[in-house]
C-alpha cells in the first residue's frame, strides 16, 4: 500500500512557483526524510498534504484519498506535527492532548502520552506559557494519539536541545517499528540520516534526487573527498582544481586547505595539476564523502 | 461530528473569557432594566406579547453588537496566529470547524437571551406567543453571531475582521434609520417623491436584518401592531428573510474561506 | 528628542496600513459628498451646513481615531517588536509620547485635508457667510479626533489582552458617541421616577454630567463658533457658568489625557 502519492504536483503564487511538478511515492512502512535547504518548498509540500494550500496543479494522496477531495478522511489515519502553529490560548497541555482525542475518536491515556514526550509534569500548566520545545514535544504528543499509520513532521527538531531531538529520534523509531510510515521534512543532515530509509532532496520547488543514502552516494561517483593541505593557497588555485574532470565541488575551508569531492579516478589528476601549477602539496588525505558533502552538492549545483 | 468537538471547546473557551463574560452580562442587565421600566413607562395593557415592541430598539441594538463582538475573531484570530494549523491538521474539515464554531457562539448568544428573558417574563404570560417571541429573538441572535463569524471566515487579519464586522454594525444598526431619513428628505426636497420612498427603496431598507425581526415579531406576537400594506412587508416573507439572513453571509464566507491557503 | 524618531516611524508605519486609507478615503468621500447633498437636507446656508457636516465628523472621526490607536502599544507587544525598540535608547514615555504624536499626526492630516476641501464646496454652494469660523471649527474637530486617539493609545498601553482592548473601544466609541444622551437621559428617569418633564429642565448638575460626553461638548463647541440656538440648552440665562464653552474644551483635553496618563501608569511598571 502507498502511504503518500505525489502526481506532479506544482504550486505557483502569482510568477513564484513554490513547487514544480513534484512527483513522490513513500511506501507503507517507510521512514522519509524530505531534505532541502530553507525555502525551497518542503512546507508548501506539506501544506499541501494537509489541505492548508491548494496546489495549482496536479494532485496528491495520501493511503488513496485525495487531500484536497477527501482531506478529511485523508487525515484520520495520520498524526502532524505541523510548522508555523501556535497552541490554543487558556488550554493546558492535558487539554491539548484530550482535545486531539476527541478529535480523532481516539481512546488512549493522556499521562502516557504526555510521559513519552516527556512533558508529563508541566501537563497541566497552560500550553501558552510553554517553551518552544515543549510545545513541540506536546504537539508531537498529539500527533501520537490513536497510533496513525503515517506520522507526519514538518521541521520537528525546530526548538529542541539536541537531548530533546535525540528522544524524538527514539520515538520515530519506536512508531516507525509499530508499522507507522513516517514523513518528516528538515534542513538538518545528522537527523535525516540518522533514522531514514529513503531520502528526498528538494532544492528551488523541484525533486532533485530521491533515492537511499546509499544510493546517493554511489551516484556520487564513488563519492570521495579529498583534503588538501598546501603550502600556502594562492589566487586561482581553486580554479586551477575546479577545471579538472571529474572534481563535482571544491572549497576552501581554512587558509591553506582544499576540500574536493570527486569521482575516484580524479584524484591523482588534481595533484598533478596543483603540481604543475606550482603549489606545493603540503599533506593530504581522503575521506568517504559524507551526506553533507551530497547536499551541498545536489543544492549548491544550481547556484 | 467532530464539529461537536470543535464546538465543546469553543463554547467552553469563549465563555471562561472575562470580557465575554461582561458583554454578556451587559446584555442580561440590559434586557432585565428594560423589563423593570416596561411596566413602569409602557402603555396598559402589560402582557408578554407586546412586550417585544417595547423591547425592540435595545434588542436591534444591543444584540448586533454582542453578536458581532462574539464571532469576529472566531476563525481569524486562530488563523492569525497559527492554531487553525493544529485544529485542521487533525481529521475535521474546514467545515466542521465553521459549523463548530458557529453553533457554539450562537449558542452562547442564545442562551444568554433566553436566560435572560424567560427569567423575568414581563408583564402577564401568554405562553404561546412568548415562546415565539423567545425563538425569534434567538433566530436574530444567530444572524449577526452568524453575521461575525462570517467576517472573520472572509479576511485574513483581525484588524480587517473588526473593521469589515464595525462597518456592518455601522451601517445595519447605526445610520440605517438616518440614511432612510436623508433619501426620504432628500428625493422630496428634489420633488421625486412626496409620499414615502418608492417601492424598491422601502424593499431595500426593509432588507435590514434588524427591521426584518421587527416586521416578524410585529406579525407573529404582538397582537397590537400592524405591518405596512405591501405584501412584501408581511410576516412571512420576513421569516423567509430571516432564515436567509443566518444562511446566506455565512455560507457565502464559507465558500471563500474553503478556496483560501493558509500559510 | 528620541520620542520624534519613534513618532516619525510611527507616521511611516501607520501611514502604511491600508485600512487607514480606506477609511481617510471614506472620510474625503463622506464630508465632500455631504457637502455636495447638504442642499437636499437642510438650508442653504454655511452655519447650517457646518452644523450637518459636524454631525457626521462627530460620528466617522472616533471610529477613525479608535482604530488608528487602539492596537498600537499592544499589538507590538505582543509581536515583541518593542522589545526591539526598548532596547534602543528610548525609555517607555519616548515610546508613548512618539507613538501618540506619531498617530496624531497620521491621523489629523487626512481629517483636515478632507475637511477643507469639504469646507471649499460648502462656501460655494452655501455663501460665505460664516465661513470666518471655520478655522474654529478645524480645531474643535481636531480636540475632539485627538480626544480618542488619547483613550484609544491609553488602552493599548494598559493590557495586552487583545479582546478586551477591542471590546473597551467598541465600549468607548458606543458610550461616548450614540449612547451617552439615552444613558444620561435614562439616569435621569430612574433618579426622578419617570417624570418625564426633567428632561426638558434639567436641574444644574446634570448639564455638567451631560456635556461631559465627549460629542456633547464637540456639539457645544462647534455651535458656540455658529449658531447659538442649536447649543440652547448650555447657554439660556438660567445655565451654570460651568457649562460655558471653556468647559467643553477642559473636557474633550481630559478625554485625551486621563486615559493616557492611566494607560501609561500600567504601562510602565508592567513586565513586557
Amino acid at each position: 500500500m502507498v502511504a503518500i502519492e505525489a502526481d506532479e504536483v506544482s504550486k505557483r503564487y502569482g510568477t513564484e512557483t513554490a513547487l514544480d511538478r513534484v512527483d513522490l511515492t513513500v511506501e507503507e512502512g517507510e521512514t522519509f526524510g524530505f531534505l532541502g535547504p530553507n525555502g525551497a518548498g518542503k512546507s508548501t509540500f506539506i501544506n499541501i498534504l494537509l489541505d492548508f494550500v491548494k496546489p495549482s496543479e496536479g494532485s496528491v494522496g495520501i493511503f488513496g484519498h485525495d487531500c484536497q477531495a477527501d482531506g478529511t478522511v485523508a487525515r484520520e489515519r495520520i498524526g502532524v506535527l505541523p510548522e508555523g502553529y501556535s497552541v490554543f490560548d487558556r488550554l493546558t497541555g492535558r487539554q491539548h492532548i484530550e482535545y486531539a482525542m476527541r478529535s480523532k475518536g481516539a481512546d488512549a491515556d493522556p499521562s502516557e502520552i504526555l510521559d513519552r514526550v516527556g512533558i508529563l509534569e508541566d501537563a497541566d500548566r497552560l500550553a501558552s506559557d510553554y517553551s518552544k520545545g515543549m510545545a513541540q514535544r506536546m504537539v508531537l504528543g498529539m500527533a501520537l494519539v490513536g497510533e496513525p499509520d503515517l506520522l507526519l513532521l514538518d521541521e520537528p527538531s525546530t526548538g529542541l536541545d539536541p537531548n530533546g531531538a535525540a528522544e524524538m529520534r527514539q520515538i520515530l523509531r519506536e512508531e516507525n517499528e509499530r508499522g507507522a510510515t513516517i514523513f518528516f521534512s528538515s534542513h538538518i543532515l545528522e537527523q535525516v540520516e540518522a533514522v531514514c530509509d529513503r531520502v528526498g532532496i528538494l532544492q528551488d520547488g523541484e525533486l532533485v534526487a530521491v533515492d537511499t543514502i546509499e544510493g546517493l552516494r554511489e551516484s556520487l561517483g564513488g563519492g570521495t573527498k579529498l583534503v588538501i593541505t598546501l603550502d600556502h593557497l594562492e589566487n586561482g588555485v581553486l580554479d586551477t582544481v575546479r577545471t579538472v574532470r571529474g572534481v563535482e565541488t571544491a572549497v576552501s575551508n581554512e587558509d591553506s586547505t582544499l576540500e574536493v569531492t570527486c569521482t575516484n579516478d580524479a584524484k591523482m589528476d588534481i595533484l598533478v595539476e596543483l603540481h604543475d601549477a606550482g603549489v606545493d602539496v603540503v599533506n593530504f588525505r581522503t575521506e568517504e564523502a559524507s551526506l553533507e558533502d551530497m547536499f551541498i552538492e545536489y543544492t549548491g549545483r544550481q547556484r | 461530528m467532530t464539529w461537536r468537538s470543535i464546538a465543546r471547546q469553543d463554547s467552553a473557551l469563549t465563555v471562561s473569557a472575562r470580557s465575554v463574560k461582561y458583554l454578556l452580562s451587559l446584555l442580561v442587565l440590559g434586557i432585565l432594566l428594560l423589563g423593570y421600566i416596561y411596566p413602569v413607562v409602557g402603555a396598559e395593557p402589560y402582557t408578554t406579547s407586546r412586550f417585544p415592541g417595547f423591547a425592540q430598539g435595545l434588542l436591534t441594538t444591543l444584540v448586533p453588537f454582542v453578536g458581532v463582538l462574539l464571532g469576529y475573531n472566531a476563525v481569524v484570530s486562530d488563523r492569525e496566529s497559527g492554531a487553525i494549523r493544529l485544529t485542521l491538521s487533525l481529521p475535521q474539515s474546514r467545515s466542521d470547524v465553521v459549523l463548530g464554531t458557529f453553533v457554539s457562539r450562537t449558542g452562547v448568544l442564545a442562551g444568554t437571551l433566553v436566560a435572560a428573558l424567560v427569567v423575568y417574563p414581563f408583564g402577564e404570560l401568554e405562553l404561546g406567543r412568548f415562546l415565539l417571541f423567545v425563538g425569534l429573538t434567538v433566530a436574530f441572535a444567530a444572524v449577526w453571531s452568524g453575521l461575525g463569524i462570517a467576517v472573520s471566515l472572509a479576511v485574513a487579519t483581525k484588524r480587517r475582521a473588526l473593521v469589515l464586522g464595525f462597518a456592518l454594525l455601522f451601517l445595519f444598526v447605526l445610520v440605517w434609520d438616518t440614511l432612510e431619513n436623508a433619501l426620504t428628505a432628500g428625493l422630496s426636497a428634489a420633488g421625486l417623491a412626496d409620499d414615502g420612498l418608492p417601492a424598491a427603496a422601502e424593499f431595500l431598507f426593509a432588507l435590514a436584518p434588524g427591521r426584518v425581526f421587527e416586521r416578524a415579531t410585529a406579525g407573529f406576537v404582538d397582537p397590537s401592531r400592524s405591518l405596512g400594506e405591501a405584501w412584501y412587508l408581511g410576516e412571512w416573507v420576513a421569516l423567509v428573510l430571516l432564515a436567509l439572513w443566518i444562511v446566506g453571509p455565512i455560507g457565502l464566507a464559507y465558500a471563500r474561506f474553503a478556496g483560501r491557503d493558509l500559510s | 528628542m528620541s520620542w520624534s524618531v519613534l513618532a516619525r516611524k510611527d507616521v511611516s508605519d501607520a501611514g502604511r496600513s491600508r485600512t487607514i486609507w480606506l477609511l481617510a478615503i471614506l472620510l474625503s468621500v463622506l464630508s465632500v459628498g455631504y457637502a455636495f447633498g447638504h442642499s437636499y437636507l437642510g438650508a442653504s446656508e454655511f452655519p447650517a451646513f457646518l452644523s450637518g457636516l459636524s454631525d457626521v465628523v462627530a460620528t466617522v472621526l472616533p471610529i477613525l481615531a479608535l482604530l488608528l490607536g487602539y492596537k498600537s502599544i499592544a499589538d507590538d507587544r505582543t509581536s515583541g517588536s518593542l522589545f526591539l525598540t526598548l532596547s534602543f535608547p528610548h525609555s517607555r514615555r519616548d515610546l508613548l509620547a512618539g507613538t501618540f504624536v506619531g498617530r496624531t499626526v497620521v491621523l489629523l492630516a487626512p481629517t483636515l485635508v478632507a475637511l477643507v476641501a469639504a469646507g471649499v464646496v460648502g462656501a460655494v454652494r452655501y455663501g460665505t457667510e460664516g465661513v470666518a469660523m471655520y478655522p474654529w471649527f478645524l480645531f474643535v474637530t481636531a480636540l475632539y479626533a485627538v480626544a480618542f486617539l488619547g483613550v484609544a493609545v491609553g488602552l493599548s498601553m494598559s493590557t495586552t489582552a487583545d479582546r478586551r482592548i477591542t471590546f473597551a473601544a467598541f465600549g468607548v466609541y458606543m458610550l461616548a458617541v450614540n449612547l451617552w444622551g439615552s444613558v444620561h437621559s435614562l439616569v435621569m428617569l430612574v433618579l426622578h421616577r419617570f417624570d418625564f418633564t426633567v428632561l426638558r429642565n434639567m436641574p444644574d448638575w446634570a448639564l455638567l454630567f451631560r456635556l461631559i460626553g465627549p460629542s456633547e461638548s464637540y456639539g457645544r463647541l462647534v455651535r458656540a463658533g455658529f449658531d447659538v440656538e442649536q447649543a440652547s440648552r448650555y447657554v439660556t440665562d438660567t445655565a451654570p457658568f460651568y457649562v460655558d464653552w471653556w468647559m467643553a474644551v477642559v473636557v474633550l483635553l481630559a478625554w485625551t489625557l486621563v486615559p493616557l496618563a492611566l494607560g501609561y501608569g500600567r504601562f510602565r511598571n508592567a513586565d513586557l
